[in-house]
């Protein structure tokens, strides 16, 4: 079996084993051994952290099929569509989650032997890293496939927005899951009104602008 | 007015035509349906080449990535520099069709680099406001100098654009993955690079190497053309 293969088996094992070790053994029809865990996926937690990873990014992939399943419904509707399937990813696994974020941010060793030969970096920001690539994702699914318009100009913005509204969300529903999907609702609502608004300052901006525009022409320059 | 005098404007109008007949021929062929852009500028959702990516390595998509965003900051700036160019002399009789005619190439550019970001899903720079500002005062400033050194601001921006697509074709020659999106890139860079070249011989024959000091003002936009290019690559 390929390696990829034995990761997407491991994951069936991951919501009663969590991210170990022991979840990646039971992957292979036979149960793998300690040294060929290590051979496959990494030493110690590299190994728990491959699985992790592997992990988040097919929750980025299964973020499509909520595009299929509700083929009508508004930007609005898609973008909850969205997040609440990536949210719903999470349930399985959930009672696991804060150890495996809290692993994601240790430091790693990256050197093969096992004395350790520079100072180890400590990850600061793995999880602005994982929100933020599922925002990305979530935006370009949202985008028109076509290409008519242009996406460079709201595009950090809405980022920003789905971001902030994915991470409050997720934290949300790693202390009190049953009632993430409103928590959800209420949140992308609230700042549902962010691009208007910085439509309008722009707008102002421009206006400023162009009073500048005419008094310097007006003095003649 | 002395007869001289009329002799000499009969040739200057007479030079103009000349470099607009050509161009007329040149621009009809890049308009045509065979050309690899207007693949882009169709929006045929079951072409595989337009609307598919293929599966590359990080290090191959970042180089990607950095390729077509500064392609798009490029013609984002093109633009915007043109427009400047247009702001001022746009009533012109000489190099006011000139200018607008350029222009829309470079929309067209500027609609077919929107639709590989789409499609290759490429992060746009940040310094997209600032291309646009920049570009819009880089045109004004020299086009409020004189008409030829409008020409020459766009001989040194073609210049440099002309020499950065022939780098990002070798780049990609290197790279070893076979994909119809990236052969189609190819051919659409290369044929940007054309079009640009084509700027660039119609400034040169409208006398932008007429302007005083055309060294230094070519030295200074180029100089500042390839800052701009490295900052929007890695931002």
């Amino acid at each position: 079996m390929s390696r990829s293969a034995l990761l997407r088996q491991a994951f069936t094992h991951v919501p009663s084993h969590g991210f170990t070790r022991r979840a990646l053994a039971l992957s292979a029809p036979e149960e793998l051994s300690d040294s060929a865990v290590t051979a496959l996926f990494g030493r110690g937690e590299e190994a728990e952290k491959t699985l992790f990873q592997a992990w988040l990014d097919e929750g980025r992939q299964d973020m499509r099929g909520a595009l299929s399943e509700d083929a009508k419904g508004g930007e609005k509707e898609k973008l909850y569509a969205l997040l609440a399937r990536r949210l719903r990813y999470n349930e399985p696994a959930l009672k696991h989650l804060p150890d495996a974020f809290a692993l994601l941010s240790s430091p790693s060793f990256a050197s093969s032997l096992p004395i350790p030969l520079t100072l180890p970096r400590f990850r600061l920001l793995p999880g602005l890293k994982h929100v933020s690539s599922v925002a990305d994702e979530a935006c370009w699914l949202l985008a028109p496939s076509s290409g008519s318009q242009s996406t460079t100009p709201t595009y950090y913005l809405d980022r920003t927005r789905v971001a902030a509204v994915y991470a409050a969300a997720e934290l949300h529903q790693l202390s009190a899951p049953g009632r993430s999907e409103r928590f959800l609702r209420d949140l992308l609502e609230g700042t549902g009104a962010l691009p208007q608004v910085v439509g309008e300052m722009g707008m102002f901006a421009e206006y400023v602008g162009r009073s500048w525009a005419g008094i310097i022409r007006s003095r003649g320059m | 007015m002395p007869p001289l005098d009329i002799l000499a404007l009969a040739m200057l109008r007479a030079r103009n035509l000349r470099a607009l007949l050509p161009r007329a021929a040149r621009a009809s062929s890049s308009s045509s349906s065979s050309a690899p852009s207007s693949r882009y500028l169709k929006t045929d959702p079951s072409d595989a080449a337009t609307s598919s990516s293929p599966a590359l390595s990080n290090k191959q998509r970042t180089e990607l990535g950095e390729i077509i965003r500064v392609d798009q900051a490029g013609e984002i700036a093109a633009n915007w520099i043109y427009m400047g160019q247009m702001a001022v002399l746009g009533g012109d009789r000489a190099s006011g069709p000139l200018i607008q005619e350029m222009w829309d190439q470079e929309k067209k550019h500027l609609t077919v680099m929107d639709r590989l970001q789409a499609q290759h899903r490429v992060r746009p720079t940040v310094l997209a406001p600032v291309a646009k500002i920049a570009g819009f005062g880089l045109g004004a400033v020299t086009a409020l100098m004189g008409r030829d050194a409008a020409m020459a601001c766009t001989e040194a921006v073609e210049t440099v654009i002309g020499e950065h697509y022939d780098d990002q074709l070798k780049a990609l020659a290197e790279l070893p993955v076979k994909h119809p999106s990236l052969s189609l890139l190819r051919e659409v860079i290369t044929e940007l690079r054309d079009d640009e070249l084509e700027h660039l011989d119609t400034a040169v024959e409208n006398h932008s190497q007429r302007t005083p000091q055309h060294a230094l003002l070519t030295t200074i936009v180029e100089t500042g053309c390839k800052v701009a290019i490295e900052l929007c690559k890695r931002v």
